[in-house]
């Protein structure tokens, strides 16, 4: 085989035992890598109904078929394993050094079960696995204990995912950070956490071959010379901060907990600003030949030092969202986050909610134990973060859990204003305008996620009109996550996604040429819909309902107040009608669920029995 | 020819985003495999955000030549880059402990040493220069060097001028 | 009739300001509008227009008082409109 090494590692943290699952191009050509290969080891090795935090829960990585090869931006790896935040699949992605380092230590994927019984470092040396006593690095900020360790093995090829104080508190959406880049969202570093796992260190000293360097070579350099492009053009220069000022100008700029859609000081925080005032370097990825991260550091002031590579999600969640109106203590609080461990947007999400019930007196100064988290107050925010990562106090105890469980238990209305659906806090686009995009977050299988659903740019780029819900929406907002599926299993980075002429007669060749296995472009397709099927198969299989593809009462009951998407709000009626007619678009029953006949004519033939329904009855008529 | 004329690779740290394709192109091409550690040329990677890549820098008097006990090691006269006797080598290490820059790279397996050649036998010249995305990698003498550091701080400064 | 033109991004780094207004006839089009724009600022003759046809750069939209993308350059643009020229891609 070349690329993939045909190995799965399976680590019991209980009883440190390992073993090698064996896997063949039939199987590995289904899922590809990443959240798909992903997805399935979490499937296939959790039981149904287990307790996220507990043993029996999978932590999953898989590599990109890609990892390791100059194909750009194909360094990367997917994680998945039952989420702590909603209850259903947690799914993730992550990029560079440690991506590289699974390829080259010749693993595929590696599952991840039990619970240590004392803090510990998993080390994997080639072929070679080792439980070391984590205590020295205990209590370290994510890129604080990749250096220390790192440094105590002496080697910079020991490339490390590690989870820092939100991680180790069981924050239920702690990232885990390798190289600073995060598996941000849906909580796999509380899952790492509740194993005791502090770090996750990988060597990898062999090479990685591909079945016609020649062709991959071309294929590389044809790559390297489009992605200079226009089609990168944004995340050459702005980086995706660039969003800001685009969404404000539209009026879709989540400002104080998603209350409003412009904020005042929107060029302040912009993408344009971030450039010419704090920009310091355009960094990439390993292998990643665009280079997108924009590292932005404060010269001056009370947040002299502080820098980050900021990303447009983080930015918004603990700026705009937060009525947080300068670029300097956005930078402190999206480096503190990312050092802390805990996903950056849900954080935001989490903070803003504090504040709302703040300002409406439905929590006072003395359940946050003195401070008075008001909107624009980025020490109260700074101090919430803390808070939340060391669950200090009963409200940092309960802001940790995320901002569905929180409002259910303050209660007081303020569930109507958590910006979450099934529990996963909502992203940097409002929906009342963006009216595909509504059913897309609505409908995602691990909760609001822009990243997995890709239908804003169907309301952004004008493709239907973002002020209402019509139909056809179903079809072309399930194109989209089926899209955006197929990368994640490749895996390549979505930043590439509009480099290609045709991209599944492209990536296809392109997958052969660097695995040798045989993959037609509609079979590179026809991932995009199986492991959709799989990840929404484990969420039924959860115990998934259909009351949970919902959005917060906000989006239907507030307006949009002020700007060009005034008026602008959800009606439940319709959205409802949208969500079904997603379902149809999809091949499953009215109520959400998947026929047999669809499971198995997929691929999913063993999943089918469990999970599969009657086909539904067309209606007469 | 004049010492001051060999051509050696060089890297700009304003333009290097640490992606390291150089280690990939330059490890396939050598190798057949993608093998960062077999690479030539290294990226040095402080985080968060300072990285160059270093290889071979033709020192005059080379030190890896001196340190060889076995005369392994030979400095070309025809483009300055350091050739490796493969048959006298054996994998000691002296060379790379007298190197100033790693740039002696050890295959373990085979203990012999391999340096930069400048692609010399490549059709297209260095390979690292061609797959670097940045263009941040060039062949350079330390005269051109100098010039076109030169040329870019007027420039720089006639553009300042400009703004203000 | 008169029109402002918003730049983001790009186009406000080559425009050197982040609005202008532009006199374009009655009934002209959107493409009208931008060629207009163009003459106002030449630099944006290549990254950010095509030249002569002023076509917008492939990674670049045009959005109409933040309401509406302009699908055709050709429809009649309307007084007091605001064009704001931003970047197609929507990745964060």
């Amino acid at each position: 085989m070349h690329s993939y090494s045909g190995k799965i590692l399976h680590v019991d943290l209980s009883d440190r035992t390992t073993r090698v699952q064996r896997v063949g191009p039939g199987f590995l050509k289904k899922y590809l890598g990443g959240v798909g290969l992903a997805t399935r080891l979490v499937y296939d090795n959790t039981p149904a109904g287990c307790d996220p935090l507990g043993p029996d829960n999978a932590l999953c990585f898989a590599c990109s078929a890609f990892g390791g090869t100059t194909m750009p931006v194909g360094t990367k790896h997917g994680v998945a394993s039952k989420s702590p935040l909603t209850g259903m699949i947690g799914d993730s992605l992550s990029g560079s050094h440690f991506s590289e380092m699974i390829k080259r230590a010749g693993w595929d994927g590696m599952v991840i079960k039990g619970q240590a019984p004392n803090w510990t470092v998993l080390f994997i040396d080639d072929d070679e696995v080792s439980f070391i006593d984590a205590a020295p690095w205990v209590g370290m900020g994510t890129s604080e204990s990749q250096e220390a360790f790192r440094e105590h093995m002496g080697d910079e090829n020991v490339r490390i995912s590690a989870i820092g104080p939100a991680g180790e508190h069981l924050l239920r959406f702690a990232t885990i950070d390798n190289d600073g880049r995060q598996v941000g969202r849906t909580g796999n570093g509380t899952v790492m956490g509740s194993k005791r796992l502090k770090m996750i260190a990988i060597r990898g000293t062999q090479p990685v071959t591909v079945a016609h360097p020649k062709a991959v070579m071309e294929e590389t350099l044809k790559l390297i010379k489009v992605t200079q492009g226009p089609g990168t053009l944004k995340y050459r220069t702005l980086g995706t901060p660039a969003n800001v000022l685009n969404m404000n100008k539209l009026g879709v700029l989540p400002t104080r907990n998603f209350s409003e859609t412009v904020f005042e000081h929107a060029e302040a925080i912009s993408g344009e600003t971030l450039r010419d005032k704090f920009k310091v370097k355009a960094v990439a990825c390993v292998g990643c030949s665009i280079a997108c991260e924009q590292w932005g550091e404060v010269q001056e002031g009370k947040y002299k030092g502080a820098r980050i590579g900021l990303d447009y999600e983080p930015l918004f969640a603990l700026g705009s969202n937060c009525g947080i109106g300068t670029l300097p203590p956005i930078i402190a609080l999206v480096q503190q986050a990312d050092e802390l461990g805990m996903d950056g947007m849900s954080a935001g999400v989490v903070v803003s909610w504090a504040m709302e019930c703040f300002e409406r007196g439905i929590l006072s100064k003395e359940d946050f134990d003195g401070i008075e988290p008001r909107f624009g107050d980025d020490d109260a925010a700074m101090a919430l973060l803390e808070m939340m990562a060391y669950r200090k106090g009963r409200m940092g105890d309960l802001l940790a859990d995320g901002v569905k469980r929180a409002s259910a238990e303050i209660g007081k209305g303020s569930e109507a204003f958590a910006m979450h659906s099934k529990g996963l806090e909502l992203p940097g686009y409002d929906v009342r305008s963006l009216q595909t995009f509504a059913m897309g977050l609505a409908v995602g299988t691990r909760g609001a996620c822009h990243n997995r659903a890709l239908s804003y740019e169907l309301d952004i780029k004008g493709v239907v009109d973002r002020f209402k819900i019509e139909p056809g929406r179903g079809k072309l907002a399930m194109d989209k996550e089926n899209f955006a599926c197929v990368l994640d299993c490749l895996v390549l980075c979505k930043f590439l996604r509009n480099c290609f002429d045709d991209f599944y007669i492209d990536v296809a060749r392109i997958y052969t040429e660097v695995t040798g296995i045989e993959l037609t472009p509609d079979e590179l397709r026809q991932v995009g819909p199986r492991v959709w099927n799989l990840k929404k198969a484990f969420n039924i299989r959860e115990g998934w309902t259909k009351e949970m593809d919902w959005l917060p009462d906000r989006v239907f009951d507030e307006p949009v107040p002020e700007g060009p998407s005034k008026g602008s709000a959800i009606k439940r009626e319709e959205l409802l009608m949208e969500i079904e007619e997603y379902y149809e678009a999809r091949g499953w029953t009215r109520e959400g669920l998947i026929p047999k006949s669809k499971l198995i004519e997929l691929g999913l033939e063993d999943i089918a029995d469990q999970i599969g329904v009657a086909d539904p009855v067309a209606v007469e008529g | 020819m004049a010492e001051t004329g060999y051509q050696h690779i060089i890297c700009d740290p304003d333009k290097c985003t640490g992606c390291r394709m150089c280690e990939y192109a330059c490890s396939m091409t050598k190798t057949g495999a993608f093998d960062p550690g077999m690479s030539r040329i290294r990226v040095v990677r402080i985080e968060p955000y300072t990285m160059t890549a270093i290889s071979c820098r033709l020192c005059a008097d080379a030190p890896c030549v001196l340190a060889c006990p076995r005369k392994a090691l030979t400095r070309s006269e025809v483009d300055g880059t350091i050739l490796v006797d493969t048959d006298k080598c054996d994998g000691c290490g002296w060379c790379i402990e007298a190197c100033d820059f790693g740039a002696v790279v050890l295959d373990p397996a085979a203990k012999v040493v391999s340096i930069c050649n400048l692609c010399s036998d490549e059709e297209g010249g260095p390979q690292c220069v061609a797959y670097c995305p940045k263009e941040a990698l060039s062949l350079a003498t330390p005269e051109t060097l100098r010039q076109q550091t030169r040329r870019e701080a007027v420039a720089r400064l006639f553009q300042e001028l400009l703004e203000s | 009739m008169n029109l402002i033109v918003e730049f983001l991004g790009l186009s406000r780094g080559l425009a050197q300001t982040p609005e202008a207004s532009i006199s374009v006839a009655e009934g002209a089009s959107y493409r009208d509008a931008l060629a207009a724009t163009a003459e106002r600022f030449p630099a944006l003759i290549g990254p950010v227009l095509q030249p002569r046809t002023y076509d917008l750069a492939p990674a670049l939209m045009m959005n109409v008082n933040g309401r509406y993308a302009v699908r055709d350059l050709d429809a009649p643009a309307a007084d007091g409109q605001r064009l704001i020229i931003m970047f197609l891609e929507a990745g964060g």
